[in-house]
């Protein structure tokens, strides 16, 4: 491919990545339905798309976007017995004499609820703003304290307005310590929080602050820690007025008024509203909730002020800047894929086979192997959503379907087996029936997978590969190979 | 040089099975025995360009603790004395209580660092102080950034130095299936823009799962599959198919290091060290020649705010000594025993702030070190424009300033060691000056 003396620098000094595959055309498009339930869900099914049929795409939306009125019973019953520490109060998890419970359930809860919970859209959300608000959840005490963090800063805001969120986290026992606010003091102010507080939750790199902003901020947010110990309150957010800097601070060009230690708390509210309002919040979050709902960058411009309109408009409403996206999706000539990452390959794998989840430890492994573990990312940045980030390791995700669909694994540790003990697994015949022809096999593989709309060469594929007569084997087989094609891989 | 890549596969070859002939294995094993395993000398050995091994530091490690500018007054000025009654985070001068270990009478290895000092004494270590990027960012994943693509403040620019290096240089091995590996589960920005370059997160585990029985005809398959879909996900599919392949040859899970070298930090059970594991692969990796010319390894764990702990067991302490005994075992194995011609270069984003904060650690900072291991490394030297530590002298009147740019390093690495003189392509933009760390040839 290269050369050297034939190669100069203009053509790999190429400014972007080369465009991932072919664009859909929408206008009349039947693939516009699968399309619009793959950017709302972790995955399209045949029940998603009939609903989606029923209700129209407005329908679907506001369905989509009020996920109280959806009943997620089933769910919530299987996590209530199978997670117990997602309820807990900071001070009972950190009571747990197996602390790596919190961890592993939580971790798996997630992945759960990413395949099962009817709340898709939701879920879609809390996914975002989770990369949003990285939390390392292998950084002590984050280790059990994100429960609470999942539960009372990402899930309690996903589908309501970024303000209150940004407020929630900075709150957040869990966030505190993870950026080290906990050890912000007047005496010599701890800048990693009110660094990132800046850079990755609200105004961005370039949104105009500079390296005296993040000292003042710093200095606004001394005293902002959490209780420790055993009272009922231990591991929520506390105010150390003894060590407040009670000085005047000068944010962003406004002055942060000298206060008495007392109510120097003040400084850090007015922080965040500072923050909340500023243009560049509004760029940020608008590109952010594009790039995870609709394209990679860059964006349309027209695109990120119209979202970014939205959220003045709404006071950074969630659910209305989705919307605001996602109709833009609807309403486009073409749209580029996405890739998608590890854990929404597994789980669109999963919800596409009908897969039985009875021991959710079998959901992590995989996801180990493809490092995308939820919440395991150890820098605050999140993981990365960009097509070369996850383009590489592709052997990871065509193991998924090899080792779901292997049929001649018995319950013998494998991450999945045939077994109806096992924790994961799949009944073919709920996907393909029972019919033994190839060609009947491929059918249904394609409506269930792809709603009728796999390319004509992949067809050929799965057809060679059960030819001249489909067994069990290769049947199951073939299934693993039909998750792992190029088309299955974008959404 | 050997100038016909089929000449030398086939000798390549032969010369495999003739060690195995020699040692009596049966035809079959073949097929399995390693390739790092030692036989009679291969082609690719005449071959003067090194392999280079990129080791990032992410977090922003400590330089002023890496290599301790214990001469400069102004170190002890912002860093008390960890052995102070209300103890600081300067490690004191050597030949005192948790004293460095002199380098030069200016310069000292942390404790921590001190397995690193017998490389420095043989003249295979370079340390470059007060280095590093230019642009102003305290920003961990702006500099990360500029620093991967090797051009400070670019906005646009979205290959890595390494990957372009790849790009720009006719391949060491005209056969090499692979050419470029980063050690983690998605490709660096170092290694963007490159040539056959892949992530691998584990070097003795990449291979297709289910049945055995049917695993080539689904790889079969899948090549065909990927076979009409487009780039970057076309490449990316030769990629892997071509990176089984290669792993099955290499055997890394089976790689065991020479007796009489520094052993590796664990690589297994409790407190197992992933940096030292993929050091030990790659030097199985090296040692097989199989063409491969860059790894690129990350080391996280440096972004240290509070509770630094520079001694001891202390929490930096601990990574830095994760860090030199895993390089020391590489360079002792792969270098020394090994007898290969490798470069090894290690880099973080930026240094942290000279003044320690009140939960004793350090904020972001600016200027830091850079190490560079290697035979043809002129080595046992810190080449240092020190700028100092003292009011007046710092950058932004808080960090270490940045003397000598982190790209004049890799630069002179690039062309005297890789072979390639398209320096405009791997550093656009930029002319280098060379600080003559490393023998051209």
């Amino acid at each position: 491919m290269s050369q050297i003396g034939t190669q100069t620098g203009t053509s790999i000094l190429a400014p972007r990545p080369p465009a991932p595959t072919d664009k859909f055309q929408l206008a009349g498009d039947p693939r516009r339905a699968r399309l619009m339930v793959d950017r709302m869900t972790f995955g399209f099914t045949r029940a998603e798309l009939a609903l989606y049929n029923q209700l129209g795409f407005e329908g679907y939306l506001a369905y989509h976007l009020h996920p109280s009125a959806i009943d997620d019973s089933a769910v919530d019953a299987y996590l209530a017995i199978n997670a117990p520490t997602l309820i807990m109060t900071p001070l009972q998890l950190s009571q747990l004499s197996q602390q790596s419970d919190a961890t592993n359930q939580l971790i798996r809860a997630r992945l759960y609820r990413a395949i099962f919970s009817k709340r898709q859209l939701f879920e879609r959300a809390v996914e975002c703003f989770t990369d949003h608000f990285n939390i390392w959840i292998r950084d002590e005490p984050s280790t059990y304290l994100k429960v609470a963090d999942d539960r009372d800063v990402v899930r309690a805001n996903a589908l309501g307005t970024f303000p209150a969120m940004l407020r929630a986290s900075a709150h957040s026992a869990s966030m505190l310590s993870y950026l080290n606010n906990d050890t912000n003091t007047a005496a010599a102010p701890n800048e990693n929080y009110a660094r990132e507080l800046m850079e990755l939750h609200t105004l961005s790199v370039s949104g105009g602050y500079s390296q005296s902003d993040v000292h003042e901020v710093a200095r606004c947010l001394t005293g902002w820690t959490y209780y420790t110990g055993t009272p009922a309150n231990a591991y929520t957010f506390r105010y150390n007025s003894a060590v407040h800097d009670v000085g005047q601070k000068i944010v962003l060009g406004n002055i942060i008024p000298a206060r008495p230690a007392a109510s120097g708390q003040q400084d850090g509210d007015d922080v965040l509203n500072i923050l909340a309002n500023h243009p560049s919040t509004r760029q940020f979050v608008a590109r952010k909730i594009i790039r995870h709902f609709h394209m990679y960058d860059p964006a349309p411009q027209a695109l990120v002020d119209s979202v970014a309109a939205t959220y003045l408009a709404t006071g950074g409403d969630i659910a209305a800047m989705i919307s605001t996206v996602l109709r833009y999706a609807y309403n486009s000539p073409t749209v580029t894929p996405k890739f998608k990452r590890p854990s929404h390959l597994l789980a669109s794998t999963l919800r596409g086979l009908n897969a039985i989840v009875t021991a959710t430890n079998n959901l992590q492994t995989p996801l180990t192997e493809a490092g995308h573990v939820p919440f395991d990312w150890q820098s605050p940045d999140g993981f990365p959503d960009a097509l070369t980030s996850w383009t590489g390791l592709l052997l990871a995700r065509w193991n998924f379907g090899a080792r779901l669909m292997n049929n001649s694994n018995s319950n013998n540790g494998d991450w999945w087996s045939t077994s109806t003990s096992a924790g994961v697994r799949v009944d073919h015949t709920t996907v393909v029936g029972t019919s033994t022809t190839a060609a009947t096999i491929v059918n249904a593989i394609n409506l269930n997978l792809f709603n009728g709309q796999l390319p004509k060469p992949e067809q050929t594929l799965l057809l060679n590969y059960l030819l001249p007569t489909p067994t069990t084997t290769t049947i199951r087989e073939a299934l693993g190979l039909a998750v792992s094609l190029p088309t299955f891989q974008w959404y | 040089m050997l100038t016909d890549p089929n000449a030398c596969q086939e000798y390549n070859q032969l010369s495999r099975r003739q060690f195995v002939l020699w040692s009596g294995a049966a035809t079959a094993a073949a097929v399995t025995m390693p390739a790092w395993m030692p036989r009679v000398v291969f082609a690719r050995d005449f071959v003067t360009r090194d392999v280079i091994v990129s080791i990032f530091l992410r977090g922003a490690a400590d330089g002023l603790t890496l290599c301790v500018p214990y001469g400069d007054p102004g170190y002890y000025v912002n860093r008390p004395s960890v052995n102070n009654a209300s103890p600081g985070l300067g490690v004191p001068p050597p030949n005192t209580a948790n004293g460095c270990t002199d380098l030069n009478g200016f310069f000292g290895l942390a404790p921590a660092m001190a397995n690193l000092a017998p490389i420095y004494a043989a003249g295979h270590l370079a340390i470059v102080h007060a280095t590093g990027s230019t642009d102003s960012s305290r920003s961990h994943f702006d500099a990360q950034k500029y620093m991967e693509i090797g051009k400070p403040a670019d906005q646009t620019l979205f290959t890595g130095w390494l990957g372009r290096h790849i790009a720009s240089v006719s391949p060491a091995d005209a056969t090499a299936a692979v050419r470029a590996i980063g050690i983690g589960y998605q490709l660096p920005l170092t290694l963007q823009g490159g040539v056959k370059g892949v992530p691998v997160p584990d070097l003795a585990n990449y291979q297709l799962q289910g049945a055995s029985g049917t695993r080539t005809a689904r790889q079969n398959w899948l090549n065909s599959a990927y076979g009409i879909t487009q780039n970057p996900v076309r490449a990316a599919a030769t990629n892997t198919a071509a990176t089984i392949t290669t792993m099955a040859t290499v055997g890394a899970g089976s790689y065991v290091p020479p007796t009489n070298t520094f052993p590796y930090p664990a690589t297994t059970g409790t407190g197992a060290s992933s940096f030292s594991k993929a050091l030990k692969q790659t030097a199985a990796l090296i040692r097989a020649n199989v063409g491969v010319e860059a790894v690129a390894i990350d080391k996280s764990g440096w972004d240290t705010h509070s509770a630094q702990g520079v001694i001891g067991a202390g929490s930096m302490a601990v990574t830095m000594a994760d860090l030199a005994n895993s390089l020391r075992a590489f360079y002792e194995d792969v270098i020394i025993s090994g007898n290969k011609n490798v470069t090894v270069v290690v880099m973080s984003e930026f240094g942290r702030r000279v003044a320690q904060n009140a939960s004793l650690g350090t904020d972001h900072g600016h200027g830091n070190c850079m190490f560079v291991i290697g035979k043809k490394i002129n080595g046992g030297q810190v080449i240092s424009n020190w700028p100092g530590l003292s009011a007046g002298q710092l950058y932004q009147n808080l960090d270490l300033n940045v003397t000598i740019d982190f790209r004049d390093i890799l630069a002179e690495i690039v062309q005297d060691r890789l072979e390639n003189v398209n320096l405009a392509t791997v550093f656009p933009g930029y002319t280098p000056t060379f600080r003559n760390i490393a023998v051209a040839g």
